[in-house]
């Protein structure tokens, strides 16, 4: 029987759609699983192209040499039980590749300690869902340079491929970097997805219950938004969302599924990164944070009860507001993907990934989840400058925002009034203003510091550090009077 | 010396002096060694002479001149100090004796450190010590965990030195088990974070927002740390606001912004995400201090980025409504702290769970009620709350706590939207308020999120008319999008 050119560990939705992707792409393919129905499915489905086996002998048997497998398994424990397992049968020369979603320190840790016996690994991110790993992926693998021209031909048939100006198609995969660098930049790509997804439920948020907009209405603003600067997956899929009706009730299924959503795994870790390498993420974060307060479903259903706050009114022109509400998503969104790309960048020195920012963004135009033309003005704003330290500092990008800031407060003040919480827009602008300002607080908080733990400071008029002995000023210095600002 | 010495200490830094000067004006007898061992000659003949403090040369000498069960505090530096004092003990000492850190080590070391010691037959305490130089010296706040049969031979040390609220009430007590009392430390000075970057940003409010001098700024504070903010944190500030350098200059006005993150701080935020706790302040106070580091970024961002054109009421009454809006203020950043601690007592009981501690929430708020730096007034009234009802699930569900947030929000929002128009940053303030609005809400939009996590990537939801724990996925993509007719036009 004719050779595989690669073998697919974990016939799971993802692995079992991979498969047949790269068949479809004129791949031989070999599948394993101890589960049996997982190999059934995967014979049902494939033209025989692609074959799963349940006996490990067999798989092997059928892998041509240097042994090329990926791995489709969870992240975690189940990563390193498939490596311990097929390790026993590899052979120096021989190629690995996660492609789950799995921690770049794993990855790093896995990829050291099968260096040892010669085995090459590549830790890949994979985005789209499950109907992008059948049609087209964007994939982000990391690691050996070498193993990657061994993978290459394989990824750049399978990935979705985007159509630039001139008519080419580009494939949505790219060399990221050595070591953990393409599961990093698949953790990030996921953290920005987390952002994405928090501001569309806060427009839906302001736009529904303060709005009191239908979800019919809602369908046709989504509708129109998505031919517009907000074009995107994510646009598109809420478009269909609040299109559809459940079968039981006739309401829009939108209102009868419950608020709690999960929030283990990429996005939290994103955000830890971020807090690791000391760059400012807080819009990702607090689309993090949003799902974690989601899971406290049963105490917010006890303070509902026993807090009170605003009832949400509207009395201006909705239209107009709607206008506003998307010029507002779109500025942003440009502040949560340059933090985003300034956790990248962060990386980038800490770990000496040297990542190509501008390439990132191109591969995430197709496949993934975060897929939108948007990611062009990115790719060309690290054309124009690949060491841009920020988004915002693009003339391009930083205008856009600037130009849509006045949306943004009027927005962010309608919900604050109106009880309404939008923690991630209220970020994004806290951090264009914090970004813009030349001069920031923080000369208190040294103080502060250097009063009660002799910390020290820097000077704005002098080199060195200095310390003060704040205390001695004593008490008696200090004039009380009865009212602090005067009325005059 | 004819008697044994009731404790050891090793690692002769300020605070390790202070603390042993601490605990010599109490009475107790103190032996003490340093890894430099010249330095112990010089603080036994210098600051500790004709006290009740005894040198040694050797970590051998120390364990002899103690007292059985011997208690042996390090105060090095967190890391692998600690380990290798720890190694260098073990074989001197006896079952039932007692090695104490009291640096601020990580609570995941600290839960590690007690087993290991614990499986050598020894006691051991992880402890928390807040409160600078100044409080090692007159009285810190101690908070303690690790092996729950040390504690009745540590207690009369630490309770001794420790500081003193309401005259008598030391601002110590056990924790619990293992790294407890290093993890309420480390979200003691996470909650310290929070609290400095509130203040910051009522200081630029008033500052860059209301044109407020630094004088005037001055005396704000003094009247707030009169009132309901009356804390150590505010009270410096106050301070720091007056204070002129020799030339007659504000020093405040001549420290670069830029703030250092590491440790602590960082590691709450971290914590609290594997926990699953939404510590949205305290992150937000993490990453601003991240974002003032970016001095040459926001140079050139303030060059090409502009703000909004507006500025505080231009109008007549100024005067009025400045003084009216720093009133506001007062209560914005009273509700945020109220936001903040919520959280962070929210994460404490969270870690609680995970690591199983029986934590006394009450117990804690009275520790931090004196001798650390986020002593405040504000956290008698925690006390008071968790004294009222000790099950108490969350701060905002307490009667007191439902009334004073109730009655500052609209203040709160007040301030937040002016904070907004004029384009001063309030993360601090505005996370705070978008979480009360969150938590008080029985529906969040995460329904929207649920179903574009199924469409996407089939993870399947629940739904609100059905039982919790049953799973449902759509087709949403054959499910017919364009079933509705589309009549609004926008």
């Amino acid at each position: 029987m004719q050779k595989a050119d690669i073998g697919i560990v974990g016939l799971g939705v993802m692995g079992r759609m991979l498969a047949l992707n790269m068949a479809r792409n004129g791949f031989r393919v070999a599948g394993y699983d101890l589960d049996s129905d997982k190999v059934l499915a995967l014979n049902t489905a494939s033209d025989g192209k692609a074959v799963g086996y349940q006996i490990l002998g067999d798989f092997f048997g059928l892998l041509g040499r240097p042994r090329k497998i990926l791995m489709m398994v969870p992240a975690g424990k189940p990563v390193d039980a498939v490596i311990a397992g097929l390790r026993p049968a590899l052979d120096r020369g021989d190629l690995l590749i996660d492609g789950g979603n799995s921690h770049f320190r794993d990855t790093e840790r896995r990829a050291a300690a099968l260096e040892v016996d010669g085995i090459r690994y590549i830790g890949t991110g994979v985005s789209g869902g499950e109907y992008g790993a059948l049609w087209g992926p964007s994939i982000m693998p990391g690691g050996d340079p070498k193993a990657w021209a061994l993978i290459r031909p394989i990824f750049e048939a399978i990935a979705a491929k985007v159509a630039e100006p001139d008519g080419t198609l580009s494939p949505c995969v790219a060399y990221i970097g050595p070591q953990g660098a393409g599961h990093f930049v698949k953790m990030v790509h996921n953290g920005i997805e987390y952002g994405d997804m928090q501001l569309i439920a806060e427009t839906y948020d302001v736009l529904h219950r303060g709005l009191g907009l239908s979800a019919q209405q809602l369908h046709d603003i989504f509708a129109r938004w998505n031919e517009g600067d907000l074009q995107s997956y994510l646009i598109e899929i809420t478009r269909d969302i609040f299109a559809t009706l459940d079968e039981e009730t006739g309401k829009p299924l939108v209102d009868v599924i419950l608020d709690e959503a999960q929030h283990k795994g990429t996005g939290k870790w994103t955000s830890q990164s971020a807090l690791d390498l000391g760059a400012a993420a807080p819009m990702i974060s607090a689309a993090v944070e949003a799902r974690m307060l989601s899971s406290y479903k049963e105490e917010r259903v006890r303070a509902s009860k026993f807090l009170s706050g605003p009832q949400p009114t509207f009395n201006g022109d909705v239209n107009a507001f709607v206008n506003t509400m998307e010029q507002a998503m779109y500025a942003a969104k440009i502040c949560s993907y340059a933090q985003g790309f300034s956790v990248l960048r962060a990386a980038s020195q800490e770990y000496e990934y040297d990542l190509n920012h501008g390439e990132i963004a191109k591969i995430w135009r197709g496949g993934c989840i975060i897929r939108a033309q948007f990611l062009n003005k990115i790719t060309a704003a690290f054309a124009r400058d690949a060491n841009l330290p920020n988004l915002l500092l693009d003339a391009d990008l930083g205008k856009a925002v600037e130009a849509r800031q006045d949306a943004l407060r009027r927005v962010i003040c309608y919900a604050t009034a109106n009880g309404i919480p939008m923690p991630v827009f209220s970020s994004a602008l806290a951090y264009f203003d914090a970004y813009r300002s030349e001069r920031l607080p923080a000369n208190l908080l040294q103080s502060q510091r250097d009063y009660f733990g002799a910390h020290t400071y820097r000077r704005i008029d002098r080199e060195g550090t200095f310390h003060t002995d704040w205390a001695k000023i004593g008490q008696s210095a200090v004039s009380h009077q009865p009212s602090a600002i005067s009325h005059q | 010396m004819t008697e044994k010495c009731d404790i050891g200490l090793i690692g002769l830094a300020v605070m390790g002096q202070n603390l042993v000067l601490n605990m010599s004006d109490h009475g107790f007898k103190v032996a003490v060694f340093n890894r430099t061992v010249s330095k112990v000659a010089d603080f036994i003949n210098g600051s500790a002479a004709g006290r009740t403090i005894y040198g040694a040369h050797s970590i051998e000498e120390l364990v002899g001149m103690l007292e059985s069960p011997r208690r042996v505090m390090l105060l090095v530096k967190a890391g692998q100090a600690v380990d290798d004092f720890i190694e260098l003990l073990i074989p001197h000492l006896d079952p039932g004796d007692i090695i104490i850190d009291g640096g601020n080590s990580n609570y995941n070391d600290s839960i590690r450190r007690t087993a290991y010691v614990e499986s050598k037959g020894l006691l051991y305490i992880g402890t928390g010590v807040s409160g600078g130089e100044e409080g090692a010296r007159h009285g810190p706040s101690i908070m303690p965990g690790g092996s729950p049969a040390a504690w009745p031979f540590v207690k009369p040390i630490f309770q001794a030195v420790s500081a003193k609220v309401e005259e008598s009430v030391p601002c110590c007590d056990w924790v619990g088990e293992n790294g407890a009392g290093h993890y309420v430390k480390m979200t003691h000075n996470g909650i310290e974070y929070g609290d400095m970057q509130l203040i910051c940003e009522a200081y630029q409010l008033m500052k860059e927002g209301l044109g407020i001098s630094n004088e005037e700024m001055h005396l704000v504070f003094a009247e707030w740390n009169a009132g309901k903010l009356d804390s150590y944190l505010i009270e410096i500030t106050r301070d720091i606001l007056a204070f002129k350098d020799e030339d007659g200059g504000y020093v405040l006005d001549k420290i670069l912004d830029t703030a250092g993150q590491k440790g602590t701080g960082k590691w709450t935020g971290i914590s609290a995400l594997d926990m699953g706790t939404p510590l949205t302040l305290i992150v937000e106070a993490v990453f601003a201090r991240c974002l003032s580091a970016l001095i040459d970024e926001r140079k050139a961002a303030s060059e090409s980025l502009s703000g909004p054109t507006a500025t505080f009421d231009g109008d007549k009454d100024a005067g009025a409504s400045r003084a009216a809006f720093v009133q506001d203020l007062h209560d914005a950043l009273y509700a945020s702290k109220i936001m903040s601690y919520t959280q962070g007592y929210m994460l404490l009981r969270a870690a609680a769970q995970e690591y199983k501690w029986n934590l006394n929430y009450g117990g804690i708020a009275l520790m931090w009620r004196g001798g650390c730096i986020i002593r405040s007034v504000f956290l008698g009234k925690i006390k008071e709350a968790f004294d009222k009802n000790p099950g108490l699930t969350n701060l905002l569900l307490d009667d007191y706590f439902k009334a004073e947030v109730e009655a500052a929000q609209a203040a709160w929002r007040r301030v937040i939207a002016k904070a907004v128009e004029l384009g001063i940053p309030v993360p601090a303030m505005s996370s705070a308020l978008a979480f009360f609005d969150g938590y008080r809400r029985a529906r969040l939009p995460q329904n929207l999120l649920q179903a574009q996590r199924d469409y996407f990537g089939a993870h399947t939801y629940e739904r609100v008319d059905r039982p919790r724990g049953e799973f449902f996925h759509t087709d949403w993509i054959g499910s017919g999008a364009a079933a509705i007719s589309s009549t609004y036009t926008a």
